[in-house]
């Protein structure tokens, strides 16, 4: 008898357990992730627009916000292209399959590295050795969803809202050290219309907002985009790697 | 007959007019004309005898002439592009890999016993675009020019007033915004020389000033090492007094009490001796910087490495010049 009630209990520990979890990590909200990943994971080629404000420390206490605008041009297996226009600079980072050279424009200086054979180990790469994000190019990831669902706590469906006359699901994650929001379009291709990650575990929290249009999709680019030649009086200069 | 032969005079020149005339059309394009002077699109590059020719043919020939389809352009290969690929006039360039790590760096203000990985191998160095240092000598030295109980700089007398910026477990940090100009070698005259050089011989003027048991020859702000039939430039050893620096020494404000002095890449500080070599003072700032340094990109901004010390581009009331930066290792 003890047995049985101490079994029962057990089950309605890990039901409620369970009802607790499935409750902070929203179905919807990963249903539509998962739409929006798949979307990405059947496309050949892809472009977008993009503008990009964040937080940066001007001072101590003092952030400031800085502003960006790109334009990105990828095509699979092993290509990109992004140009930057910072509020100072304007920059090019271009991926032919082998290496990854960063032009600036601004100043008419290059640098150039060889890169891994594939595009996400190429951005994952860029990241990791050199800092570098390619813009938001989280949502790209084959695994973006199965990633988000195991690094967040918390994942919402905040309901439906509209951004600039689009209508567009609005998603929420959290953990202890950030808080992401997504707003995806409500339209056949469930694609990201903005981004905004709060970073909450440095001394003061602080943000990084994208907006995304004008995507395109499948478009046959040019080899020669992804290429770069170097301008004439450009100079290389060694590119730090973290490692 | 007068009047008919005007006429066939007229006829002939009608003639000649419609065949000239579509040649003319051509020439105005931009790729016809460049075909003429090349001489690659036969097209356009006809010679003018074989016009003439045609000239002389019967009305009905003419148009073959103008259509043949030999003049036309055709796609460049059978690439399954639009023209089948252009034909480049500037070759594609093959870029090099141009990459060092921070973790070789010998950064952060403590002194490191490295030895070996900062020769400078005299014999001339150029490779492609990774001309690193290229110091033309004519013999092959192999003397680590560089000190390695050398700081790479010491830290500021107040705080930077923002966090610093971190990449690869260093945090760099300075006082004033980054601004870019392109790194501008500085000789400070016939006398100077940089890390590295070498000289069969030296003035009288030259003194011995002993560091940690290395004898070096010191001349008017050059420190050097004898090495075979003669001295080489070496990075001037922080600890070293010389009784007399370069008269074209600048100051450099370090803190509101102590000045440095600056000459070919060297600090010094005024002591009870004279002036003794001091590392770079982390927040101050130099207008110009010796040959030797690389450009090194540093997630958004380029700082010029020279030896182990970071140099971040700025400018000061207009004037283009160089932050010593601060580079500890993250806490």
């Amino acid at each position: 008898m003890v047995k049985r009630i101490f079994f029962v209990l057990s089950l309605l520990l890990i039901v409620t357990t369970t009802y607790s979890q499935e409750y902070q990590k929203d179905t919807i909200a990963i249903r539509i992730l998962d739409k929006m990943s798949s979307v990405f994971g059947d496309l050949k080629s892809v472009g977008f627009k993009t503008q990009v404000s964040k937080d940066v420390a001007f001072a101590n206490n003092f952030f400031i916000k800085e502003f960006t605008s790109s334009q990105v041009k990828i095509a699979g297996p092993n290509k990109f292209v992004v140009k930057i226009h910072g509020e100072k600079q304007e920059d090019k980072y271009s991926y032919d399959g082998s290496q990854v050279s960063y032009y600036s424009l601004t100043n008419n200086i290059f640098t150039v590295a060889d890169a891994p054979n594939n595009l996400i180990e190429t951005i994952d790469w860029l990241y990791d050795e050199f800092g570098v994000e390619v813009t938001s190019a989280d949502v790209l990831y084959p695994s973006f969803s199965k990633d988000i669902e195991a690094g967040m706590d918390y994942i919402q469906y905040l309901g439906e809202t509209s951004i600039n006359g689009q209508r567009v699901f609005h998603i929420g994650c959290s953990n202890e050290s950030v808080t992401i929001q997504l707003w995806i379009s409500n339209d056949i291709y469930f694609l990201p219309v903005k981004t905004l990650i709060t970073y909450l575990e440095e001394p003061y929290s602080h943000q990084h907002e994208v907006d995304f249009f004008e995507w395109e999709f499948n478009q046959d680019y040019p080899n020669s985009i992804f290429e770069f030649s170097p301008p004439p009086g450009a100079r290389q200069i060694t590119w730090l790697n973290q490692k | 007959m007068k009047l008919s032969r005007i006429k066939l005079i007229g006829a002939f020149l009608g003639v000649l007019a419609l065949l000239i005339f579509p040649e003319i059309a051509e020439a105005q394009r931009m790729r016809a004309a460049a075909g003429g002077r090349g001489g690659a699109r036969p097209a356009t590059s006809r010679p003018a005898p074989s016009r003439s020719s045609t000239a002389s043919r019967s009305m009905t020939n003419r148009p073959t002439t103008i259509s043949k389809p030999t003049t036309r352009a055709t796609n460049s290969s059978l690439k399954p592009t639009i023209n089948g690929g252009s034909s480049r006039v500037t070759p594609k360039t093959t870029n090099y890999s141009k990459v060092s790590s921070i973790k070789d760096n010998n950064v952060g203000n403590t002194t490191n016993n490295r030895v070996g990985n900062s020769n400078i191998n005299s014999g001339n160095k150029n490779i492609g675009n990774n001309n690193k240092i290229n110091i033309d000598n004519s013999r092959n030295v192999n003397v680590n020019v560089r000190n390695t109980n050398n700081r790479s700089y010491r830290p500021p007398y107040r705080p930077y007033p923002r966090p610093p910026y971190f990449y690869g477990g260093f945090g760099f940090s300075c006082f004033r915004p980054y601004y870019y100009h392109p790194y501008q070698p500085f000789y400070w005259g016939p006398i100077w020389h940089p890390w590295g050089f070498f000289v069969a011989t030296l003035a009288v003027t030259a003194i011995i000033v002993s560091v940690e048991n290395q004898h070096y020859q010191y001349d008017q702000g050059v420190f050097y090492i004898e090495n075979g039939d003669g001295y080489v430039v070496v990075e001037a050893p922080q600890g070293a007094t010389v009784k007399v620096i370069p008269s074209d020494s600048k100051e450099v404000e370090v803190s509101p009490t102590v000045n440095n002095y600056y000459y070919g890449n060297t600090y010094y500080e005024k002591s009870d001796g004279g002036y003794t070599v001091v590392p770079p003072p982390a927040g101050a700032i130099v207008d110009a910087l010796p040959e030797g340094g690389e450009e090194i990109k540093v997630g958004d901004q380029t700082y010029v490495k020279i030896g182990d010390t970071y140099y971040l581009p700025v400018q000061v009331d207009g004037k283009d010049m160089y932050e010593i930066a601060q580079v500890e290792p993250e806490k």
